[in-house]
């Protein structure tokens, strides 16, 4: 199985849903994600930008089996949609992959269970637990004010009376290529809409709903399709409880920006991998903390 | 959106005098609404200012969802008042549960304020839900008569996914 990155620099540069310590600590994450990724897959990608490939392989010097700029067509897109980048890219895949943030560290390979998983993903979350999952507010958004139609797999998943799941990201991929380039397009259409991008325009901070749009989405399709989510945590609880046995980290937003986790980042690159770390020095001189970088 | 509406008794006749204020929106099943507006001169009226800071609004940072904010200081000074005062506080709008006194040194009972004199009152800021929050902070005196209102507005963050306002580690941080 492929190993699979993606970098849309747009949102980072213009600072949208980045919330790194510094730019260095950003840099040092992408090291740790791929060094630690790297023993466990035959082959390692990266979709980025031409910006993306300046930072992480000219920069750098992280290297990778393939690398494509193909999200340099993503320029003309809202920033505030960041996931746009990763959606992208899973459609872009043509055989089996395993898409991980730049902020997952696989300590460990990842389980058969997974590997041989029809869709893999981190774990689900109940959608009533987290205020983004805004389902009847987003609809209306679409219904009221944008294109008008809200995709068959979501409407379905809604009305089946279980529970919403949403599907957290921090790993997703799979064996079923067919299926998660269908998903990927579906939330593409929905948020590449120029009726719905004018109208999510005018919400105050719509990128808050980024997560419906990948991970509830995701659960729908997978339901609307009878495709089964292999989970490699049962729920985000679990995940921190069994993190240090399966050997899985996952710098989850706020964590980015935790001084203590940024110190032991840079420990940690500065001591196993000297060679990046000294670059990644020499490109963010004066970039040691995030002044003012949210 | 929080309205502040202030009465100025220019004409300094104790009758009462009336008015409506309305409101037209966009909504076509209320396209308007009529709020009745009373209010009377009275000599007598105390008169309380805001001394810090210099307008009467408080601006809050981004505040993760659930988390409380930094205190920020109201500091009242009584600019007229015949007898001394005694204060309560109060919250409305559309965030009121989102705002809250943290502490004062305004006196509601077994002391009072003259002319002349100030107290300070600290504000924090805990949003319920993300996104733009706003309330109206209002400051009586010991006859429950409204002296001041000081608008109170902050953005609630959510902890996840691109709003790292919040202090949680993610999973597996220790194994950096």
């Amino acid at each position: 199985m492929r190993a699979v990155w993606s970098l849309w620099t747009l949102p980072c540069r213009l600072r949208r849903g980045w919330n790194w310590h510094s730019e260095r600590h950003h840099l040092l994450s992408w090291i740790l994600s791929v060094e630690t990724a790297r023993p466990h897959f035959d082959e390692t990608a990266l979709y980025t930008d031409d910006h993306g490939a300046a930072w992480l392989v000219d920069g750098l010097g992280l290297q990778f089996t393939k690398v494509s700029t193909a999200l340099n067509e993503l320029d003309s897109q809202d920033p505030d949609w960041w996931m746009l980048g990763k959606l992208h890219t899973y459609r872009l895949q043509q055989k089996p992959f395993v898409h991980l943030d730049g902020d997952v560290y696989l300590w460990k390979p990842l389980p058969p269970r997974l590997l041989s998983a029809a869709v893999m993903a981190q774990n689900p979350e109940d959608v009533r637990n987290f205020p983004w999952y805004d389902l009847d507010f987003c609809q209306s958004i679409i219904r009221d004010r944008g294109e008008g139609t809200i995709p068959i797999e979501w409407r379905r998943y809604r009305t089946t009376g279980s529970l919403q799941q949403a599907a957290c990201c921090g790993i997703l991929g799979g064996n079923n290529i067919g299926f998660l380039q269908r998903y990927a397009s579906t939330a593409i259409q929905i948020l590449e809409n120029p009726r719905n991008r004018s109208a999510f325009a005018t919400l105050p901070d719509k990128k808050v709903y980024n997560p419906l749009f990948e991970q509830y989405l995701l659960c729908a399709c997978a339901a609307f399709n009878a495709v089964h989510i292999e989970y490699l945590f049962d729920s985000l609880g679990s995940a921190g409880a069994q993190a240090t046995e399966t050997g899985y980290t996952h710098l989850l937003s706020g964590a980015k920006s935790v001084p203590r986790i940024a110190g032991r980042l840079e420990q940690r690159i500065a001591r196993d991998f000297p060679a990046y770390y000294k670059r990644c020095k020499d490109m963010t001189v004066g970039q040691e903390t995030a002044a003012g970088a949210t | 959106v929080a309205l502040s509406v202030t009465f100025n008794a220019s004409d300094k006749v104790t009758e009462q005098q009336s008015t409506a204020l309305t409101i037209t929106t966009s909504d076509p099943s209320e396209k308007w609404i009529q709020i009745g507006l009373t209010g009377a001169y009275s000599a007598d009226q105390p008169a309380v200012s805001v001394a810090t800071p210099v307008s009467t609004q408080l601006v809050f940072a981004a505040q993760a969802v659930g988390t409380q904010s930094p205190s920020q200081q109201v500091e009242l000074k009584v600019t007229k008042s015949q007898n001394p005062l005694l204060f309560s506080t109060s919250f409305a709008g559309p965030n009121a549960g989102d705002f809250a006194i943290q502490s004062s040194t305004c006196p509601s009972s077994n002391a009072t304020l003259n002319t002349g004199q100030s107290c300070t009152l600290n504000v924090v800021f805990t949003p319920s839900q993300s996104g733009p929050r706003a309330a109206l902070l209002t400051i009586n005196d010991n006859s429950g008569a409204s002296l001041l209102t000081v608008m109170l507005t902050g953005v609630g963050a959510a902890l996840y996914y691109g709003y790292g306002y919040g202090v949680y580690e993610g999973i597996g941080a220790e194994l950096i």
